[in-house]
């Protein structure tokens, strides 16, 4: 039963991210991304990392999609323009090149990664185990995550500022 | 049957490069910017999958840290495109030239 | 029973960075009132971290909490106060600027502080997770900095390359964070042994691909010129400075750990193979930076590619050969660096006009300049001089020290490839020199002549020669009292 749901998971998850980079609608796009999300999402939950699970679905596939598509929708571009900027053949021969080598290293460097025990249902990923240690060995990272935000948002307010 | 890390691991390496590939082959810069989004997810994929393997709940914490700094990023990424669509009218990467003489 | 959360400890150790970024907010707070007075705001902050962060110059032992979140040590001393030494250049040479476009907003100050206390929390980590937050934390305001003149349609597209490239590296920094991680169960690097050496170099490879990235060196270098060229020059002179104080510092402390061969970054720097890399990258990097800067008419440009060619000559100190890491000359050259080119870009900053909201800095309008403005001209030859490494500037010792170094550790042959670049260098760096005195104009540039730009100038004038040639004088710290500050933060590294 799981195994059949992380088939059935990963395959969703990998055919929306292709979608996701070759759909020449960015409004497509970002559609496919959010279902790769929920995608991730449910893997999440396969992991038992039921407090990733929801906070993915609740900020990522929901606030920053949400914001993605309003700012899609805003610019409202023109048919043509997207399909200029769809997939360019010369580009796209390059970068797979480089995808399939780096594929290749980086599959080389996972598949020695034979000591690895199966994936263990033990480790609870719960709200509350993962808030015990937020808040006690990762209090530090915590706050300076909180600064972040804040210095994004007086980012993005200097970034919207129509005139000074 | 139990899932092997592996598995895990080859679809977060999958939805990664998938994003760089994105990122360097797309020339609209909204699809750009979620093709980040897509190799943050998996490092984040991977992250989730290590910390089942290694026994250490310390993965779950970076996730959500890296959930927030994406958010973060996206934001500043969207204003960035915004405010150069509404000079420019244009969110074609190769038509920004004036940087090149 | 959980220890306490707060200790004395703690709060000496972080001090720094809550001051930046209490600051950061502050100031951006001031901006919701209009406040002209940002950088004032701004400079007092800065000035408060400066003055928590001496006594961790003296600390015997370093403090390291939270499994590596926080090292505080003389090393994080050191270049906290280079970094916070570059914010305050930042400050003081942006306000005539700002104001001359009529957008002297508090915000400004606000951002630079955010990404100063991003920086400061760059060098004083071994938590891979702490490390990722920080280098987002450094760079979003940086990228928000970059498009900060409105007016330019270039300002607005450095903010755009800069944007996209910089979290196209994060991400792939992160990547190679989550193989760390993998490889070794644990997220601080220094308690990372063992593991899959495969996995762990591979993930120890996208790491400090990340860093490339981030020190703009080749072959992850081609965002460079473009965004020192369109982002304001006040930002270009602070990115230019201390984005290359934050990598190469926190490289330092991470290639400092690999001295267990255990540790994944230990492949890197002495595994069979991958020890070739290093070499080739620094060769690659002051080659390209040098020659590039060659046909440059450009002075933000050509000051972009030789800030480029700088980052190869410092990979060198990175390289152990036969020795370890070269944190000293490292340091020093880092300091050197500082100086020169914030001297250089506040130069730039005086000269520059606009022209339709575009900023122009030609090197061809510099003609005369130097004869009508003698010390502008005294200094810019000064700055790049010691750019060049022609004594007795601190550039020119700085690259004593670097390049001795690598010889000590058996580097001969890149040793050479590097004075053969600066050889190279000379002919460009002389350039503008040349232009500001053997040419003569009618119509020569409008300069501004604001204090804070003259001030900014003579002070790094004054340090560069100062710690490139005079001794202790008195109770005046001269060469060897920097260089006592430099080999006892160097010594703090493991």
């Amino acid at each position: 039963m799981e195994s059949v749901l992380f088939w059935i998971l990963s395959v969703v998850a990998v055919a929306s991210a292709v979608l996701t980079v070759s759909r020449s609608n960015p409004l497509a796009s970002a559609l496919s991304l959010t279902v790769c999300l929920v995608a991730v999402a449910g893997l999440f939950a396969t992991l038992s990392a039921h407090f990733l699970f929801i906070i993915q679905l609740l900020v990522y596939a929901g606030a920053v999609m949400v914001l993605v598509i309003y700012v899609i929708m805003l610019l409202n571009l023109k048919e043509r323009e997207m399909k200029a900027l769809g997939l360019s053949g010369p580009r796209v021969f390059v970068s797979s090149l480089v995808a399939v080598f780096v594929v290749a290293l980086l599959a080389r460097a996972q598949s020695g990664s034979g000591g690895f025990d199966p994936v263990s249902p033990v480790l609870d990923g719960s709200a509350r185990r993962v808030a015990e240690i937020i808040f006690t060995s990762y209090v530090y990272p915590f706050e300076v995550v909180s600064i972040l935000l804040l210095a994004a948002v007086v980012g993005v307010v200097v970034l919207g500022m129509k005139k000074f | 049957m139990i899932i092997g890390t592996e598995n895990y691991l080859a679809v977060s390496l999958l939805l990664f490069v998938i994003g760089a590939v994105g990122v360097l082959a797309r020339r609209n810069l909204l699809v750009v910017l979620m093709s980040v989004e897509l190799m943050l997810n998996g490092a984040n994929l991977a992250f989730a999958a290590f910390a089942r393997a290694r026994g250490v709940l310390a993965g779950d914490v970076i996730v959500f840290f890296v959930i927030a700094v994406a958010a973060a990023e996206a934001a500043v990424g969207l204003a960035i495109v915004v405010a150069l669509f509404r000079k420019r009218g244009t969110v074609n990467l190769d038509r920004f030239t004036s940087l090149h003489q | 029973m959980n220890p306490p959360l707060v200790t004395g400890d703690m709060l000496r150790a972080a001090i720094p960075f809550i001051l930046l970024a209490a600051g950061g907010t502050v100031v951006s707070l001031a901006g919701a009132w209009r406040s002209k007075r940002g950088a004032l705001f701004a400079a007092l902050f800065l000035v408060l971290a400066f003055w928590k962060l001496f006594p961790l110059l003296d600390l015997e032992k370093g403090i390291e909490l939270w499994d590596g979140a926080v090292v505080a040590d003389r090393m994080s001393a050191f270049l906290g106060g280079m970094l916070l030494l570059s914010g305050l250049f930042a400050l003081i040479v942006s306000p005539p600027v700002l104001r001359r476009e009529g957008r002297n907003r508090a915000e400004y100050y606000g951002l630079i502080l955010f990404s100063l206390s991003g920086m400061v929390l760059f060098v004083s980590t071994t938590n891979l997770l702490v490390l990722f937050l920080a280098l987002e934390l450094m760079s979003i305001p940086l990228y928000v900095l970059s498009g900060y003149n409105r007016g330019d349609d270039r300002s607005g597209e450095a903010a755009l390359k800069y944007f996209l490239l910089g979290s196209f590296s994060s991400a792939i920094l992160l990547y190679g964070a989550a193989l760390l991680f993998g490889a070794t169960g644990t997220i601080n690097m220094a308690a990372m042994t063992g593991g899959d050496p495969l996995l762990a170099t591979a993930g120890a490879f996208l790491v400090l691909t990340g860093f490339l990235f981030k020190m703009a060196a080749v072959p992850f270098h081609m965002w460079a010129p473009d965004v020192y060229d369109g982002a304001p020059t006040p930002i270009t002179s602070f990115m230019a400075t201390s984005v290359k104080i934050a990598t190469f510092g926190a490289l330092l402390r991470i290639f400092s750990l690999a001295g267990g061969a255990a540790n994944p970054f230990a492949h890197i720097l002495t595994g069979e193979n991958a020890a070739k890399i290093l070499p080739w990258l620094a060769v690659m990097t002051m080659t390209l930076g040098n020659v590039c800067a060659l046909t440059q008419t450009n002075i933000k440009r050509m000051l972009a590619y030789s800030s480029i060619a700088h980052a190869g000559y410092l990979l060198l100190g990175l390289i152990p050969g036969s020795g370890a890491v070269d944190a000293k000359g490292i340091l020093y050259y880092l300091f050197a660096y500082l100086l020169m080119t914030t001297g250089a870009f506040t130069v730039v900053i005086a000269l520059s006009t606009r022209d339709k909201g575009r900023e122009v800095t030609g090197v061809e309008r510099y003609a005369g300049i130097g004869f009508r403005r003698p010390f502008l001209g005294i200094a810019m030859a000064v700055f790049l001089f010691s750019l060049a490494g022609i004594p007795p500037t601190a550039g020119f010792f700085g690259k004593y020290l670097l390049f001795s170094g690598a010889v000590h550790r058996g580097l001969t042959p890149l040793v050479v490839v590097a004075v053969l670049n600066s050889a190279l260098s000379v002919y460009y760096y002389l350039r503008p020199v040349v232009v500001f005195y053997m040419r003569d104009t009618d119509t020569p540039v409008r300069v501004d002549d604001a204090l804070s730009l003259r001030v900014a100038s003579l002070a790094a004038v004054v340090l560069l020669i100062w710690f490139g040639c005079l001794p202790n004088i008195g109770s005046l710290p001269g060469v060897p009292a920097l260089l006592h500050w430099v080999g006892s933060a160097a010594a703090a590294l493991p």
